[in-house]
């Protein structure tokens, strides 16, 4: 397991990716309950036997007490898969001074995330993009899929310039069904397109869980003098003088923090945020307590 | 612009040092590998035009400061008027104007001190190796120019003395001229007038271009209107029996109008008024006092006037002699003499009688046979009306009588002939036959006692007889008839005059006495048979002349004289060919001649015909002007040229200082910018503001509120705090869960708070005991449960009563004296508000737990022991913090469901206990697990 370590697995304990709205989907058996009456073992209610009803279902020590017949009705249990969707652009490769890079924080989050939703006995799968999305690894349920997890994320590199917007809804386009999609991702980019394609995604009644990862110095912007800055996606490098820049940059990362946040709070998305040289498990933690 | 360094100037191109090296910094910036440019491109294309101005304004204003500090440093000058020499030295040249005009007060001090003062100070301000040359000029050089050092030219300038004479400024000019390019090329030139620059002293010509290479300065003064008495004489009409002295006042600047005052001797002896226009004369005229001696009349002293600013010009003095005028003795022999129409009737007529003369002088009538009768030495003219035969002894005695000084007038008489005629062979004319004459008199010499005849009509004068008249040899003729024939001869006799005409006044001869013409010829033969003496005629000078006394043929010329000047001193000359010479007069004022008796006064004036008492300053003088004081200061710009560097130098420290205001910003970046600051500073103005406002209205806090619950935590005691983030976490299920509108942020508050009242929910836990409640904290949580308020209080220990137990049990009844705290029954709609729960559950689960103080129909204080709180707790992973006993999660999910109900309980009240619920609930219950 490269991207996994027992320390985080044991942090990491315990933790349930859970949805808020239950999926609908009848059929092969999940943890989650839906409202849909099916067979699972937990009982739900009784409901009076009418004609068509299959006769094993009656409880027969309620018709000895209320002389009727009564059906047990069971809680159905259903699958969700999860599917991770991992931001592969050039800004993840970023890395500052001792740290590692966005992109391996970003699959280490894929890794947990993965390996919560296997031991929940949810299918897991990963989904890339970067100028394109790429269904790296279809979701499966079962312990040898977290193996494979961990080759897709080995596997997939760093690309070139995203179009934040264009990529989500990119990578919404390979996602067959209604699945729980953990977004991970810095998304640093065109604000307004980033939540409107994660709008889109809730409109095709996904249900989204964002983890921005970030490095330290883009919040901090730690440089001084004049300096030729050159962006890990490609475009014209700038010159700028970092000292009078610096407040003004700052101010506007602050600014596209709070946006973001407060947009996906409003629509009611878990939203946290996961920095290169800090504790990402409580970060993830804090995420899927809500 | 000239540089004294032009070396200097090949650095010039290091001003553009800065933009190179900010060049050269772009090139060697260093590379950083940024993740997203997305942002940083975004602020920088709005900060970039003001930071591009401002790195350009930057640029400019180093580029600047240094080509001013290169400027600075090549020592420019703006050129002098001085040529350019070499280093070798100085020559100056100073011309002190010394004239009478420099006495002029410009306040307190005279010109001629501040002009000294003026030039002293210059003297300071040469280096070692200047030549000064001083000269003091009035009319003239005093002395001529001789070159010297600083010092000595102090010393001269020291010892000079403002004079009396006029300015010729163009003469000193030329002087200093020839004195400079007499001197050694190579050296700077400087020129200095230390005079008023008035516009007289320039008057003598065209001054002379100044030498090659010289700079030329002068002093200018303010202008200041003067007034001068111009001269002080005899007025014309002015008599030995009524003199007066006439007075001419000057006055340049101002019309002045000034009271003058006579002193004769030492003594004022009268005064009178006179005015003068600006740029005119004004004439005034005072009589002057009976003389002392009758026999030679004469007065001397001053006409003053009102001091002004130059109050050398102010006074006069004058020296005044009138000719005696003795009696006339008129001789006729003529017994029908005073008929009418003769000679006679017209003399007395004129003469007055009892009437006033108008010839001027008395005149007595005496028969000529009576002659000796009269004593000659009481009568300063005899004159023999009609002459004809003399009578014995009358030819001599008359002869003697000129002799002795005496004046002769003779007219023939009409019965004269030229046999009797002959009898006075002394007289300056013999008398020949008569004859007819042409019409009409002439005039043909000039003089003061024909004076002013041409007004007179001569040519209506008709002379029908005369006797021709043959002069003798140095006999004057005075006037001829129409055709040239000698009317009127005048003659020395000894001592005196003798004076003949050749008609007769009767009518028969001539029409003289009828006509206007009369008068001044009787005049005129009186005056004409007075002797002259040669020191009459002028007794006044002018300062600088020399006084020439001399002695007529009649008086006795001694060997020495004294003559006593104003200021007193006496002075003895040598009398040679009966003149003493006084060489110059060279203070205004009376010199007297003293020789054994008499005394002579002459008296020497100021000469104000040049215009020296207009103290007009020149339009256009031919130097550069400057005041006195700054005149060292002009000196040095215009022989050292102007100085520009002071100017270069505080332009650099201009940019200096714009380059510190420009950097300002950036260097504040890390710390708070001063916008930031100003920010800060408005808002916590506007705070202010906010907050008196906010004490005035104390429901402000919940406007802000709005309709969101708020968890409101009471901050009491020492524990009230167990579980910080608790609250949020129920906040957010709250919102999950039903529709209540949560606020994510808990308030804690304390009861003195005025928020108090914005909520409807309170919560407090605790541990440890609490300070006891005091009264007004007592009454306000009164008002709050009375106002429909629910106070959840929490005892947060989770074991056995505690303190917190004890002091709640006692409070309580404080706070609500009426009501007692009862446990709840187990079907308490509390427990059925929104889920539906069998009973009270938290971390812990403690017998009998809750209780509650009922208030108003409703629970108003719910008292539990269980901790519900406690089993929201999360730790930084956000797995639980406090495990639930007994019971574990399932517990943890009851307790949950029990705080929303009590919340809810808190929002709505007990609605749920209404019948139409019962059947749902209950069939619920009963399903539950």
């Amino acid at each position: 397991m490269r991207w996994l370590d027992p320390a985080s697995q044991a942090r990491l304990k315990g933790l349930a990716l859970s949805p808020r709205r239950a999926s609908g989907l009848s059929g092969a058996p999940g943890k989650h309950r839906t409202l849909a009456r099916g067979h699972s073992r937990d009982f739900a209610q009784h409901r009076p036997y009418s004609y068509g009803d299959e006769s094993r279902l009656i409880d027969w020590k309620a018709y000895a007490r209320h002389d009727r017949f009564y059906v047990r009705e069971f809680k159905a249990e259903d699958r969700i898969p999860v599917y991770v969707l991992l931001d592969v652009s050039g800004s993840m490769a970023y890395a500052g001074e001792g740290r590692q890079s966005k992109l391996d924080l970003g699959r280490r989050v894929a890794a947990a995330v993965a390996w919560l939703a296997l031991a929940q006995g949810d299918e897991a799968g990963l989904v890339t993009f970067a100028a394109k999305a790429k269904l790296a690894l279809p979701p499966r349920a079962g312990a040898a899929q977290l193996g494979a997890f961990d080759q897709a994320l080995t596997d997939a590199a760093a690309g070139e310039e995203t179009d934040l917007g264009k990529a989500i809804e990119a990578a919404a386009e390979e996602l067959p069904r209604r699945a729980l999609l953990v977004l991970v991702s810095d998304l640093m980019g065109d604000t307004a397109g980033a939540l409107k394609a994660v709008r889109g995604l809730i409109a095709r009644r996904h249900e989204v869980l964002v983890v921005r990862t970030l490095d330290s110095d883009e919040r901090d912007f730690p440089y001084e003098g004049p300096c030729l800055m050159e962006g890990l996606e490609g475009g014209e490098p700038l010159f700028v003088d970092a000292r009078e820049a610096a407040p003004a940059y700052r101010a506007a990362f602050a600014r596209q923090a709070e946006a973001y946040a407060g947009s996906l709070r409003r629509a009611g998305l878990p939203y946290a945020v996961a920095e290169t040289g800090g504790h990402w498990e409580a970060a993830l933690g804090r995420l899927l307590s809500r | 612009m000239r540089f004294g360094f032009p070396a200097a100037l090949w650095a010039l191109p290091l001003a553009a040092l800065p933009v190179i090296l900010h060049l050269l910094s772009r090139r060697a910036a260093r590379v950083v590998r940024f993740s997203d440019l997305t942002l940083l491109k975004s602020v920088d294309a709005r900060a970039r035009p003001k930071a591009r101005l401002r790195e350009a304004l930057l640029l400019a204003a180093r580029c600047l400061l240094l080509a001013a500090l290169i400027l600075a440093a090549a020592g420019p000058t703006r050129r002098g008027d001085a040529a350019d020499g070499s280093q070798s030295g100085l020559d100056l040249v100073l011309m002190l104007d010394a004239s009478y005009s420099m006495r002029a007060r410009d306040g307190v001090q005279p010109r001629f001190d501040a002009a000294r003062d003026a030039g002293r100070r210059l003297l300071k301000r040469l280096a070692p190796g200047d030549r000064v040359a001083v000269g003091v000029f009035d009319e003239t050089l005093k002395a001529p120019l001789a070159w010297g050092d600083a010092r000595a030219a102090d010393a001269a300038l020291a010892a000079a003395r403002p004079g009396w004479r006029g300015t010729d400024s163009v003469a000193a000019l030329r002087a200093a001229k020839e004195a400079l390019e007499a001197a050694p090329r190579g050296r700077k030139r400087a020129v200095v007038i230390l005079g008023d620059g008035a516009e007289h002293g320039l008057a003598s010509g065209a001054a002379p271009a100044p030498a090659e290479g010289a700079a030329v300065l002068g002093l200018a003064f303010p202008v200041l209107a003067n007034g001068w008495l111009a001269s002080a004489g005899p007025s014309p009409d002015s008599s030995a029996r009524a003199p007066r002295v006439e007075a001419r006042l000057g006055a340049a600047g101002a019309a002045v109008s000034t009271p003058l005052d006579l002193w004769v001797g030492e003594r004022r002896a009268g005064s009178t008024n006179a005015a003068a226009a600006d740029g005119g004369e004004g004439r005034a005229a005072i009589a002057l006092p009976p003389a002392e001696d009758p026999a030679a009349p004469s007065w001397s002293g001053k006409v003053t006037a009102r001091a002004d600013a130059l109050a050398a010009d102010d006074e006069a003095f004058f020296s005044i002699s009138h000719r005696p005028s003795p009696r006339v003795l008129i001789l006729y022999s003529d017994p029908l003499f005073f008929r009418a129409g003769k000679t006679g009737w017209f003399l007395r007529e004129l003469f007055g009688g009892a009437k006033e003369t108008l010839a001027g002088r008395e005149a007595d009538f005496l028969e000529a046979a009576r002659w000796n009768e009269a004593d000659l030495g009481k009568y300063g003219t005899v004159m023999l009306a009609d002459a004809g035969r003399a009578a014995p002894g009358l030819s001599a005695g008359l002869e003697s009588f000129a002799g002795r000084g005496g004046g002769i007038v003779v007219m023939p008489g009409s019965r004269g002939e030229t046999a009797d005629l002959a009898g006075y062979p002394w007289l300056p004319a013999r008398f020949g036959r008569i004859t007819d004459a042409a019409s009409g008199i002439k005039r043909v010499k000039d003089g003061d006692a024909v004076a002013g005849w041409d007004e007179l009509e001569l040519n209506k004068v008709n002379i029908r007889r005369m006797f021709t008249l043959e002069p003798a040899p140095g006999a004057e003729r005075w006037i001829t008839d129409g055709s040239g024939a000698p009317l009127l001869i005048a003659g020395a006799v000894g001592r005196g005059r003798a004076v003949v005409w050749a008609s007769s006044l009767d009518v028969a001869w001539s029409n003289l006495g009828l006509k206007p013409a009369f008068v001044p010829w009787v005049r005129a033969c009186l005056a004409l048979s007075v002797p002259q003496s040669a020191a009459d005629a002028a007794r006044k000078v002018k300062v600088g002349e020399a006084i020439i006394r001399s002695w007529s043929a009649g008086e006795a010329a001694p060997d020495k004289a004294t003559v006593r000047a104003p200021d007193g001193r006496r002075t003895t000359l040598e009398v040679t060919g009966r003149r003493a010479v006084l060489p110059e007069a060279s203070v205004p004022g009376l010199y007297t001649f003293e020789d054994g008796g008499r005394s002579v006064t002459y008296a020497a004036n100021l000469d104000s015909s040049r215009g020296e008492s207009a103290l007009l300053p020149s339009s256009s003088p031919p130097w550069r002007s400057s005041s006195v004081d700054l005149l060292d200061k002009e000196f040095l710009d215009a022989v050292y040229g102007k100085d520009l560097s002071a100017w270069l130098l505080a332009l650099a420290a201009l940019m200096v200082l714009f380059e510190m205001l420009l950097s300002l910003p950036s260097r504040l970046a890390s710390l708070a910018a001063p916008k930031a600051a100003a920010k800060a500073a408005a808002g916590t103005a506007l705070v202010s503001v906010f907050f008196v406002f906010q004490a005035s209205f104390p429901s402000s806090a919940q406007a802000q509120q709005g309709d969101r619950f708020v968890w409101t935590q009471l901050h009491l005691g020492g524990d009230w705090d167990p579980y910080p983030e608790a609250p949020s976490a129920v906040m957010t299920w709250l919102g999950e869960v039903t529709s209540v509108r949560v606020a994510p942020e808990r308030r804690a508050i304390t009861l003195n708070d005025p928020a108090l009242f914005s909520s409807p929910f309170l919560y407090l836990a605790g541990a440890s005991a609490p300070a006891e409640l005091r009264d007004d904290e007592l009454r306000r949580l009164r008002q709050f449960i009375s106002g429909g308020g629910f106070l959840w209080i929490e005892d947060s220990g989770g074991g056995p009563p505690g303190a917190f137990d004890r002091w709640v049990r006692r409070e309580l009844p404080r706070i609500l004296p009426d009501s007692d705290l009862k446990p709840l029954p187990a079907d308490h709609v509390l427990y059925r508000t929104f889920f539906l729960l069998r009973g009270p559950s938290g971390r812990v689960r403690v017998q009998g737990s809750s209780a509650g103080v009922d208030w108003g129909g409703r629970v108003a204080v719910l008292y539990t022991r269980d901790d519900a709180l406690g089993a929201w707790a999360r730790d930084a992973l956000g797995k639980p913090l406090r495990a639930c006993v007994p019971g574990g999660e399932p517990q943890r999910e009851l307790a949950k469901r029990m705080t929303l109900n009590v919340i809810m309980y808190s929002l709505t009240g007990s609605y749920k206990a209404d019948a139409v619920h019962q059947a749902a609930i209950l069939d619920k219950l009963k399903a539950a697990p």
